[in-house]
């Protein structure tokens, strides 16, 4: 269990460890790392975090976490602040892993994964492929039963990192005879089987994120199966349901630190009169524009870990929380890269563990749709709304 | 009650009362009488609200109110938006809001009671504070220890079915006066205007030489200016967020309804779509407001800016979210027998009232740099 404290304590306590604890000049050491800087810095800094007790406070106590939504709130709120680096690599193991193994995993699942991700377990998640984006159901990828192992042949591609990945979070076709909702079955996958290849794709920004994952005769012991067979389509959408969105509260944070950057940037004494300025009428109406929304964006975040809100509404809210962060983000760096001329079109240094508010507008306002498009698209999300949210039927499909 | 976000339990009462109310009281027929009388008034919905207590929700139960905070008044109006109910409220309660935050105690004994009680109902008239009135000016004038106003102020929300003013005026030599002019006394005219918005009144008042009673000089009227634009901005995104959300509700339904091609419109995406936007925004405005009234009840120091914020947000998005309704509805949304243009036109009144998008947004503008420590060395 964490230490007894107030929320107060507990704010301070993650400050003044942010204090001492986030190295001063990380931006710039990690400015165009090598992907082995990269993983080395990533796996360092998650192992700081484990430490002081600040890397899965979203866990449950007997894991090493057990803090409520409000304390992980406070938690995610003042790392952000601080401007700590963002864990990127063990996004997925932290997340969708651990509360798939959580949620749906046996006890020997958990034992064997849920420490070894604290210590730096990578994971990656192969749900898409190249048929099967938004309408994830109709994925092909195969599995048949050979004995005491399914064997898995098929593609998945958008799989976050899956270059680094030890493990996958794997959805495969089970009964291809069932609808296709009903043969769909979900499994753990060691990549260092036989007949995983990983090949990345690069990206618009011109880095190297998502990757192509090709499965070929891959052998996957029917002890890594989540749930029943043919039953993996609900354990998917209950895992992905059952997180209440604490992440998101780093998410605004940093949008509103990053934001912060560009007020502060149009309102430097020291900046070129020749650009837009804050004390442009036109970037002030929309400086307080962005400014509102953020606002507004946190408190629905925060309304969202609230103890008053209905059950039957925390996904309705999680996807407006998602639509409104992701186009606050394309608008809010869109419009940073609209105020520095041709200078802010120049390439500069990539912070692969900044995250995607580093400043360097142009570059961020592309990786944008990195918020729009995955994670169920905003069109997807308005669906969701209109449907469950509003009641509205459902469209043929 | 569209609203995905929770309640507290107190709140919810209030609310389950006062929808009840007006659902019956300020039914769409009974708006549609008064927008096609012409009377943009209501006396029985006033009257009816007074008597639960609702008008002076939040002033001291001493001076016969009901002793809550501005967050209970927040809900009242926001019902009223809903109902888009041509009640008296805002002008009655930024006038309230002079009183409350007044020093001068007889004044407040004899109209805060009445305010509440619906004896009495107010108005606020602030020249030269938000912009856009044409230089309008009021001059004070102290004759043998009386006050004397004189001078026009054009565009006044509930003037004319108001008993008192609150006028903000100044005396030759600049000194500002808060003060409190009973609208039947000599000197004091106030002319109709013909709004489009047909749930609420607009006049001019013209003062000269009006006995008026002080309520705030120098330093301590513009604080009370600040109360009160702070009060009546949040009454307004209330009712904004109030507007917002019933257009939801109301075109939610219709698109559930309606069918085209042999399917309910609220099937295709470009519908779906765009009702999913309506709601989002209307969310994004109810927990400002919501967080608004919480930080001006509590005199946090970030009231202010969320007020404005609020303001700003609500108020634009009820708008938009009304011109949404008319769209989704087709043809019939955009006939006067269909109750979408009542949304529309007093959303578009609520941006313009007590401060407009470009006042609100300097504010936020100003109150951030302050926040952030933003210096201006070069401007």
């Amino acid at each position: 269990m964490p230490p007894e404290r107030t929320i107060d304590e507990l704010r301070q306590a993650v400050r003044d460890w942010c204090a001492t604890a986030i190295p001063k000049d990380w931006r710039r050491t990690e400015a165009d790392a090598t992907r082995d800087e990269f993983v080395a810095f990533q796996q360092e800094w998650l192992r700081r975090l484990d430490a002081a007790g600040w890397a899965v406070p979203h866990w449950p106590a007997e894991w090493g976490g057990g803090y409520t939504l409000a304390e992980q709130g406070v938690i995610y709120e003042e790392l952000a602040r601080a401007e700590a680096p963002r864990l990127v690599l063990q996004f997925i193991s932290l997340h969708h892993a651990a509360s798939t193994l959580l949620h749906a995993g046996t006890e020997e699942q958990r034992q064997r994964h849920l420490p070894a991700i604290r210590q730096g377990e990578i994971w990656c998640q192969g749900f898409s492929e190249p048929g099967a984006g938004s309408d994830l159901a109709s994925l092909a990828t195969k599995a048949v039963r050979d004995g005491d192992h399914y064997v898995v042949n098929g593609q998945k591609t958008w799989a976050s990192l899956a270059m680094y990945a030890d493990w996958c979070l794997l959805l495969v076709r089970t009964d291809p005879t069932a609808p296709k909702r009903k043969g769909i079955s979900y499994m753990l996958l060691d990549m260092k089987t036989p007949g995983v290849e990983v090949r990345p794709i690069k990206k618009a920004t011109g880095e190297e994120h998502f990757c192509e994952i090709f499965l070929t005769d891959v052998r996957i012991p029917v002890e890594n199966l989540i749930g029943p067979e043919n039953d993996g389509w609900r354990v998917a959408q209950s895992t992905l349901n059952s997180e209440r969105g604490a992440t998101m509260v780093e998410l605004s944070e940093r949008l509103k630190v990053g934001f912060g950057w560009l007020w502060d940037e149009l309102h430097d004494p020291d900046r070129d009169p020749s650009l837009l300025s804050a004390h442009d009428a036109l970037v002030a109406d929309e400086l307080a524009g962005y400014a509102t929304q953020l606002e507004a964006l946190r408190l629905l975040v925060a309304r969202g870990l609230a103890d008053d809100i209905s059950p039957a509404n925390v996904g309705t809210l999680a996807s407006i929380t998602k639509l409104v962060y992701s186009e606050l983000l394309q608008d809010i760096t869109g419009f940073g890269a609209s105020l520095n001329g041709v200078g802010g079109q120049l390439a500069t240094p990539r912070v692969a563990s900044g995250g995607w508010e580093s400043g360097e507008w142009l570059l961020d306002h592309i990786s944008s749709w990195e918020w729009t498009i995955p994670g169920g698209t905003s069109e997807i999300q308005r669906t969701i709304i209109g449907e469950r949210g509003l009641g509205l039927p459902r469209e043929p499909r | 009650m569209t609203t995905i976000l929770g309640i507290s339990e107190e709140r919810a009462d209030l609310r389950e009362m006062l929808w009840d109310l007006l659902s019956q009281q300020s039914s769409p027929e009974q708006v549609h009488r008064i927008v096609d009388s012409g009377d943009a008034n209501d006396p029985s919905l006033d009257a009816a609200l007074a008597e639960l207590g609702l008008v002076g929700i939040d002033a001291p139960e001493d001076l016969g109110g009901g002793g809550g905070g501005v967050s209970h008044l927040r809900h009242v109006a926001e019902g009223c938006g809903w109902s888009t109910a041509a009640t008296r409220l805002l002008g009655t309660s930024a006038a309230m809001g002079a009183l409350l935050a007044s020093d001068a105690t007889d004044a407040r004994e004899q109209w805060v009671p009445r305010l509440a009680d619906g004896s009495a109902a107010g108005a606020v008239a602030l020249p030269g504070v938000f912009g856009g009135d044409r230089g309008d000016h009021v001059t004070a004038q102290y004759d043998n220890g009386s006050l004397r106003l004189s001078g026009t102020v054009s565009n006044i929300v509930d003037l004319p079915v108001a008993s008192i003013a609150v006028v903000l005026a100044h005396t030759e030599e600049g000194r500002a006066a808060l003060a409190l002019v009973e609208l039947d006394s000599p000197g004091a005219t106030v002319a109709r205007l013909e709004a489009l918005d047909l749930t609420r009144t607009i006049g001019s008042l013209e003062l000269d030489g009006a006995r008026a009673t002080l309520l705030a000089g120098a330093d301590a009227a513009s604080a009370a200016v600040e109360a009160i634009v702070q009060r009546a901005s949040l009454v307004l995104a209330a009712d904004s967020l109030g507007i917002a959300a019933r257009v939801v509700e109301v075109t939610v339904e219709y698109a559930k309804q309606r069918e085209q091609f042999d399917r309910p419109i609220g099937s295709f995406q470009a519908v779906k779509h765009q009702a999913a936007d309506m709601l989002t925004r209307t969310e994004m405005a109810r927990a400002l407001v919501d967080e608004a009234a919480h930080a001006l009840e509590e005199s946090r120091s970030d009231a202010a800016l969320l007020v404005s914020m609020a303001k700003d947000l609500a108020c634009g998005t009820s708008a938009w979210v009304a011109g949404r309704g008319i769209q989704l509805h087709g043809g019939i949304g955009y006939t006067w027998e269909h109750e979408m243009h009542i949304y529309f036109k007093r959303a578009k009144l609520n941006e313009m009232l007590f401060g407009d998008r470009r006042w609100h947004r300097g504010r936020i503008i100003e109150l951030t740099r302050a926040q952030r420590g933003n210096h201006e060395e070069k401007h």
